[in-house]
């Protein structure tokens, strides 16, 4: 390879773009420094004066697709193996032009100290009527990491991109029209997210009952849930645990969005079990609760789940101290928790936890002192000259 | 129609006026009827006009009619009763449906009082005949029962249900005498009713389901599903100790019940007895019984050791997994305890996730909720009322042609009927 040629591939690998012969090729997803696990969706853009008849996507030097038209996009499986990958997108003109992109994407830093320096502190702030505020400043925070200021490196406020998944109740008592109008707000949801959000839909109740891949804003769901009917027990702390763990494979801002009906009957796992990975994953949490005494046909309805439902794994007691678990990792992670009525009130729900998303505050920063160990650290954010409420993570793990 | 009847009559419309529930449904029923008491009022009298106004009698013609239909072959015949009880509590939030050819208003709230003393008065009539009949009653209760409750808004109609079923099994033992037959037919019927309690949304009867599985097991001491039912029971209760002493006496008579082993095992670790619960699962796990009961011993000893003895946990599950690497469960809870070892936890998870194409059905944790049904004494039970139901519809028939005269009145029966 001539020096020029080396020189160009470098500076393609670097910039994720190359341009030959008038085809511009620019790779949007994965972004930069995103490793790739699993399903993912490579999205490019191609520029060119000239009709494209065809883009190839490869991994590692082998073909994984080719899309003949616009938009590029290709979803595809590259396997469970955390490690470093070498992708390509290569445009083919009508008149022979070429135009390639080149991205080498990391595997997930497990113990590496780099990526996990930064801290990155979501922010929800309020005044005293739950409206929220978005007119501050960096200087207006504070944070303070076990007790000990810290300087704020980062700081953006408004649509930061996120990651999340909806977790949804599909347990019996979710039949019939309680499931479809959770599942049209599900929808609805990922109509209104941003284009480089994305969302994985979870309907679970004692075993997953339907899952998508993730999907960018404004995908449509619609098929990948259809046929999807409530059945069955419920296990809130083992999806919880699978939501957690399928996000922190995701770059950036996670989310999961909980919804539910009832107690936690069928879990393996528990709370402190479950809490463990929350804070790891540094997931906001939002658990949407559905009270049951809803109204049907003019009626109220004797509420079920005022009363504990017995269960072979564990007693009365056991069942209500669950349930307080799983309120404080929510709170822990950020997130909050949303009692509602009516299950007509789901859609407007999940628009008001988007609409909280896009009016975060992200600070960044780096803790000083580091120790490494796996120990859990203290964070508070404060507003010292605002009388404002504000909520984030209580700390993180310092690995 | 006399002067006394018109008072009663009134004075009902009055109560059931004040109640605010008849002007609603009587206006809905008509379409076109004012809303003005007085003129309803006025509209009911003149179409009592020549109708038989005695709630006790009409009711009592409308259980017969719904009986006979059964005993002849109706399948639909315990779900029409359960309606027609429903439809004569004013409160019922499901629409109306006429009874019989008129409305019954009762005075009060509660029309099972009423309904008590018509069903017994038809339990005695029929012990007299033959008391064997009531066995088939039961049978029948039993049966509206189940339609009853599952409708989740009738919380009366299936309480007074229960009840009508207790009192027609004393009535059976105490009218066919206690035999070795009546003995096991009563304790099929308890057993029936018990699962029917315990099947029921939300285990609201959990405790009752529990006392129906006591009787049965005091009539029959040796009834390993009386047994089974009552420590079943009492695990759901969250009384541990109760349920392991009812499990040990059963593992002592059936050490090859692979269920009954594993259930002892999870109440000895919950009562404490951790050293026998986990030699006890790890025998159940590497044994030969059946694959979903060995993977719940697996899960179950590693939660019993993944606080305090993680590795020990992850050995199990791992283990686990190699005997049964489909089970997407272990796999999952695998993903848990590997803390430190995020890649090949979220391997675990990611192909969970990504192979997800249908429902897998019913997970091993939500079987084990349900209790086993003992089918073969059910359809015994079920046979037997079969055989029943030619000379209980010859005994209906012979109660039907009773002249009017001679009809029991109910003073419990405070309303009337209007045309």
């Amino acid at each position: 390879m001539s020096r020029i040629a080396l020189l160009s591939s470098i500076l393609g690998c670097l910039a994720g773009a190359v341009a030959a012969a008038g085809i511009e090729v620019e790779i949007l997803r994965p972004a930069a420094g995103e490793p790739l696990i699993g399903e993912i969706e490579i999205v490019a853009r191609v520029s060119s004066a000239e009709p494209i008849v065809r883009v190839e996507f490869s991994i590692d030097g082998e073909q994984a697709g080719t899309v003949s038209q616009a938009p590029y996009r290709l979803r595809v499986d590259v396997g469970p193996e955390n490690r470093e990958r070498r992708l390509a997108v290569v445009a083919y003109g009508g008149e022979g032009s070429i135009g390639r992109a080149e991205r080498v994407t990391p595997a997930i830093p497990i113990h590496d100290r780099v990526v996990l320096d930064l801290q990155q502190l979501y922010v929800t702030v309020t005044d005293r009527r739950g409206r929220r505020v978005l007119e501050l400043a960096q200087q207006d925070f504070e944070i303070l990491d076990q007790t000990i200021p810290q300087e704020i490196v980062t700081f953006a406020r408004g649509d930061v991109p996120f990651t999340a998944v909806l977790l949804l109740d599909g347990s019996v008592s979710m039949k019939g029209e309680r499931l479809k109008t959770v599942l049209r707000g599900a929808r609805r949801f990922v109509d209104d997210m941003r284009p480089l959000d994305e969302a994985k839909l979870i309907v679970f109740s004692d075993r997953p009952l339907r899952i998508t891949p993730f999907v960018a804003g404004g995908a449509s769901l619609a098929g990948a849930l259809a046929r999807t009917s409530a059945t069955g027990g419920t296990a809130i702390l083992d999806h919880l645990h699978m939501a957690l763990l399928l996000l922190e494979a995701r770059q950036g801002r996670r989310v999961v969005i909980l919804l539910t009906d009832g107690w936690d009957l069928n879990s393996v796992l528990t709370p402190p079990q479950v809490g463990r990975i929350a804070r790891r994953s540094q997931a906001i949490i939002y658990w949407v609760r559905l009270k049951r005494d809803e109204p049907t046909g003019g009626v109220a309805l004797r509420d079920p789940g005022r009363l504990i439902p017995l269960s072979s794994w564990h007693d009365q007691e056991t069942s209500h101290r669950i349930y307080k678990q799983l309120e404080g990792i929510v709170r822990a992670s950020g997130g909050r928790i949303v009692s509602i009525s009516w299950i007509s009130e789901v859609g407007d729900t999940f628009r008001e936890i988007l609409a909280e998303l896009r009016e975060q505050y992200a600070l960044g920063y780096y803790p000083q002192p580091r120790r490494n160990d796996g120990s859990w650290r203290k964070v508070r954010v404060l507003l010292p000259r605002h009388g404002l409420n504000l909520r984030t993570r209580e700390g993180y793990v310092d690995w | 129609m006399s002067q006394d009847s018109r008072n009663h009559l009134r004075g009902s419309l009055c109560c059931a006026l004040m109640l605010g529930i008849l002007v609603p449904r009587t206006a809905a029923a008509s379409g076109q009827q004012s809303e003005r008491p007085e003129e309803i009022l006025a509209q009911l009298l003149a179409r009592a006009e020549g109708a038989q106004i005695e709630p006790s009698v009409v009711l009592e013609d409308g259980y017969r009619e719904i009986l006979a239909a059964w005993a002849a072959g109706s399948a639909t015949a315990p779900a029409e009763l359960a309606t027609l009880q429903q439809d004569t509590e004013f409160e019922s939030p499901r629409p109306s449906r006429p009874l019989l050819s008129g409305r019954v208003l009762f005075t009060d709230k509660n029309p099972y009082p009423c309904w008590q003393a018509v069903q017994d008065n038809t339990f005695e009539s029929l012990a007299k005949q033959e008391p064997e009949l009531l066995l088939a009653m039961a049978f029948f209760h039993h049966m509206v029962y189940a339609e009853q409750t599952a409708l989740p808004l009738d919380l009366r109609a299936s309480e007074f249900t229960k009840t009508t079923f207790f009192s027609l099994v004393d009535l059976y033992l105490d009218r066919a005498g206690i035999t070795s037959v009546t003995r096991a037919n009563a304790v099929l019927m308890l057993i029936a009713l018990a699962n029917t309690l315990r099947n029921l949304g939300y285990q609201r009867f959990g405790k009752e389901a529990r006392d129906v599985f006591s009787e049965a097991l005091k009539l029959d001491p040796d009834n390993a599903t009386a047994r089974y039912g009552v420590a079943f029971q009492e695990e759901k209760l969250g009384n541990y100790r109760r349920a392991v002493r009812h499990l040990e006496r059963l593992s002592a008579a059936r050490g090859d019940d692979v269920e009954v082993a594993l259930r002892l095992a999870l109440n000895l670790a919950r009562t404490g007895k951790l050293r026998a619960a986990t030699d006890a699962l790890a025998s159940i796990a590497r044994g030969d019984g059946p694959a979903e009961l060995r993977i719940l011993a697996y899960q179950e000893l590693a939660r019993l050791h993944a606080e305090e003895h993680g590795a020990r946990a992850i050995a199990y599950l791992r283990e686990a997994r190699e005997r049964f690497p489909q089970s997407w469960r272990l796999g999952l809870q695998l993903s848990n305890l590997l803390y430190r070892d995020w890649n090949e936890a979220a391997s675990l998870v990611e192909r969970v996730a990504t192979s997800w194409e249908e429902d897998p059905g019913p997970s091993l944790r939500f079987r084990y909720e349900s209790p086993r049904q003992e089918k073969a004494g059910h359809a015994r039970l079920a046979r037997e009322v079969d055989r029943l139901r030619p000379a209980l519809a010859r005994a209906l028939e012979r109660l039907a042609t009773q002249p009017l005269a001679q009809r029991n009145v109910f003073p419990e029966c405070r309303g009337v009927l209007i045309r």
